[in-house]
Formats: C-alpha cells, structure tokens, sequence
C-alpha cells in the first residue's frame, strides 16, 4: 500500500475537470433507457388503450396520468438529492407527494360515494384488479434496475432512503406507462390498485438499497 | 474543491493534504490514537473523496459533504470487521486501562492530554488509572478523603473528554 502523500500526488496529478450534473446525466440515462423499454414492452404487448382518443377527453385519463406521474417526479428530484452525501432533500417534493396521495384518495372516495351502491364493488375492483398492481410493479423492475446501476455510479449516504426513492420512481414510471394501455377509469380503482403498485416496489427498493447501493 | 472541480490539480493538492488532516483526527478519535487501521481508512477515504467528487454540489458546504463520506466509510469498516457501531464516542473509564498503556508514543500522548489539568488531578489519574495505585494509597499521599479522589478523578477525565469532542471536527 502506497503512502499516502504518494497516494495525494498520483490523484491530484492528471487531474482533469469534472463535468457538471454528472449525477443528472446518469439518473436521466437511466431514466430514459429504461423508460423506453418498458414502454415497449407495454405498449407492444398490449397496445394504447382502444378508446384512446375518446378516453384523452375525459378528466379520469387526466388524473390517471398525473398522479403516477407526479410521484415520477418527485421522486427522482428526491433521489438525485439522495445521491450526494449529506445533500438536503427537498421539502417540496415529499410535499407533492402527499398532495398527490391524498387528493386521489378524496377523488376517489368522492366518486365512491356518489355512485349507486351496486356499482361500488365495480368501481375498487374493476376488470382486472389481480394483475393490475403486479403488472405495475414487474414493470417498475428494470427501470429500478437502471436507477440502481446509475445510482452506483453516484454516492448515496442514506441507502435504504435512496433505494425506496428509487423504487418509487421506478413504480411511478412504471404506473404513468401502464395507464396509456389500462383502461380502468374509476378513481378508486386507480388509487387502490395503482398505489400498491408503487410501493410495492418501493418497498423492494429499500431493501435492496442496503446491499445493492453500495460504493 | 470547486477549483479543484475545473481541474486546478494544485488547489487540488492542498486541498487533499488538508484533508487528509482533518480524516486522520476523525478516524483516530474513534478507532484509538494508534491504530493501523487509521492509515488504511484515510487512504480508503481519500479515493472516495476523489472518485466520486462530482458528487459535490458546488454551491453547498464542504464540510457535511466530506463528513458524511467519512462516516459512510467508517461505518462499513465497523460492518465488515463485525463491530458493534459504539453508541458513545468516548467511554471515559476505557481511556486510561493501565493494561493498555505501554508504549512510549502512547505514554506521550497521554501526557500531552494530561498536561492541562490541575497538577493534584493529574496525579490522581497517573497514579490510579495508570499505575494501578488503590485510591487508599493515593488518598492517604494527599491527606485527603477516598471520594475526594474518586470525584476529582471523574472530573478530570470528563474535562479531557469534553475537550477531545469539542476539537473533533463536526
């Protein structure tokens, strides 16, 4: 083992400049790498939803769409902090999470409410209530991948935190694709089923996070 | 470290032997004045610094960013070598065992964090805690009571911890 004022000198010689946002780059590499493939998967297996363009009229496809995207990025601005040590999380963004939570879960229990009691049961469980969150959360699985390989590349302090955040981006992605092909419309359908299929994975994510996220 | 970032291999330089200080002092206050595994966890800490500096948010305090890094890496150490991460920084009874005293650079170094106290205190600690002497003995030298020594005893070695976790860097 080298000494160390040798060790100085060999890492302060060749010292070339540091590119910027090199954490950024790679989270959005990984981000979109895997982004495409799933949406790939999804959309090649089962194609945009039939009703596609009567269904992007409607304000349930909207929020479809929002609340899983939302949570998409308000993790990775969580994660790309997460990736520095000592770095700050920003308050906002746990914030809108929350937010998102919480407003689809009162949209949802509004509309439950409003409905004819018959259709209750149809409205949580829809047409396909036991592959839903599964499909989600398999389809979050490579995305969480390539977030773990960019965050490697990183220097994570806080791993199980890093890791959930991971996951839960993965899931949100994984939940924004998988509404273009879904087509579920009740609201408490979406918050049931495609909620646990974003913390499935973020639950995954932070075990993992403890061995897989090591530098 | 940001002109280090734009490649100033000679800010650079300084900044890693300054550095390398401040590692050395964090690492010894927690694994003892002499381990060798200090050495190892400084280098080990340093390629850390190094490889992943583009983690470094450049607007944003050096210090926690290198802290954080050097826990990260202490604690890994504990990890592997299957230790109990210590609750306590300082356990102010194990700091003067008479067993564990017997090198002349150790001897020097208690010395040195002795030096600061008053001189009867300083007594009472080398006699007892270093040389094995019973408080009885000791008391009686001084014509004072057993827990009049036991107490100065106590303080005396609070102060010197107090004093090392002040310096520790934060």
């Amino acid at each position: 083992m080298s000494t160390t004022p040798e060790l100085i000198d060999e890492l302060a010689g060749g010292l070339k400049p540091t590119p910027r946002n090199l954490v950024e780059r790679w989270l959005t590499l990984a981000v979109l790498a895997s982004g495409l493939v799933v949406a790939w998967l999804t959309l090649g297996t089962w194609g945009f939803r039939p009703d596609i363009t009567s269904a992007s009229a409607s304000t349930s496809f909207w929020v479809k769409l929002v609340f899983p995207g939302t949570i998409t990025i308000a993790s990775l601005l969580i994660l790309r902090r997460l990736a520095r040590p000592a770095s700050p999380v920003p308050v906002l963004a746990p914030v809108a999470i929350l937010i998102a939570v919480t407003g689809m879960a009162a949209l949802a229990t509004a509309e439950l409410l409003l409905a004819p009691i018959d259709s209750r049961a149809s409205l949580i469980f829809g047409a396909t209530a036991n592959v839903c969150a599964l499909l989600i959360a398999a389809l979050a699985g490579p995305i969480l991948i390539g977030l773990i390989f960019a965050l490697r590349r990183a220097a994570p302090t806080r791993l199980p935190l890093a890791g959930a955040a991971a996951g839960l981006a993965a899931g949100g992605l994984a939940a924004t694709i998988y509404s273009l092909s879904c087509d579920e419309s009740a609201l408490p359908f979406v918050t049931i089923w495609y909620g646990l299929g974003m913390t499935l994975p973020a639950v995954t994510g932070a075990l993992l996070g403890r061995t897989a996220l090591r530098w | 470290m940001q002109r280090a970032l734009t490649g100033d291999a000679g800010s650079y330089r300084e900044l890693l032997t300054c550095v390398t200080d401040r590692l050395r002092s964090y690492f010894s206050r927690r694994l003892g004045l002499d381990s060798p595994e200090i050495e190892d966890l400084v280098q080990e800490t340093l390629l850390a610094v190094h490889v992943r500096r583009h983690t470094y948010e450049e607007n944003r305090p050096f210090t926690p960013w290198l802290h954080a890094i050097a826990k990260y890496k202490l604690v890994d150490h504990y990890r592997k070598k299957r230790i109990d991460i210590p609750i306590s920084d300082y356990d102010t009874e194990s700091i003067f065992s008479a067993g564990e005293i017997e090198e002349t650079s150790a001897r020097a170094d208690v010395n040195r964090l002795l030096e600061n106290l008053p001189p009867q205190t300083r007594d009472y600690i080398r006699s007892v805690k270093i040389e094995g002497q019973p408080i009885s003995t000791v008391s009686a030298r001084h014509h004072v009571s057993d827990s009049a020594v036991k107490v100065a005893i106590h303080r005396g070695i609070k102060q010197i911890a107090d004093r090392l976790k002040r310096t520790d860097t934060p």
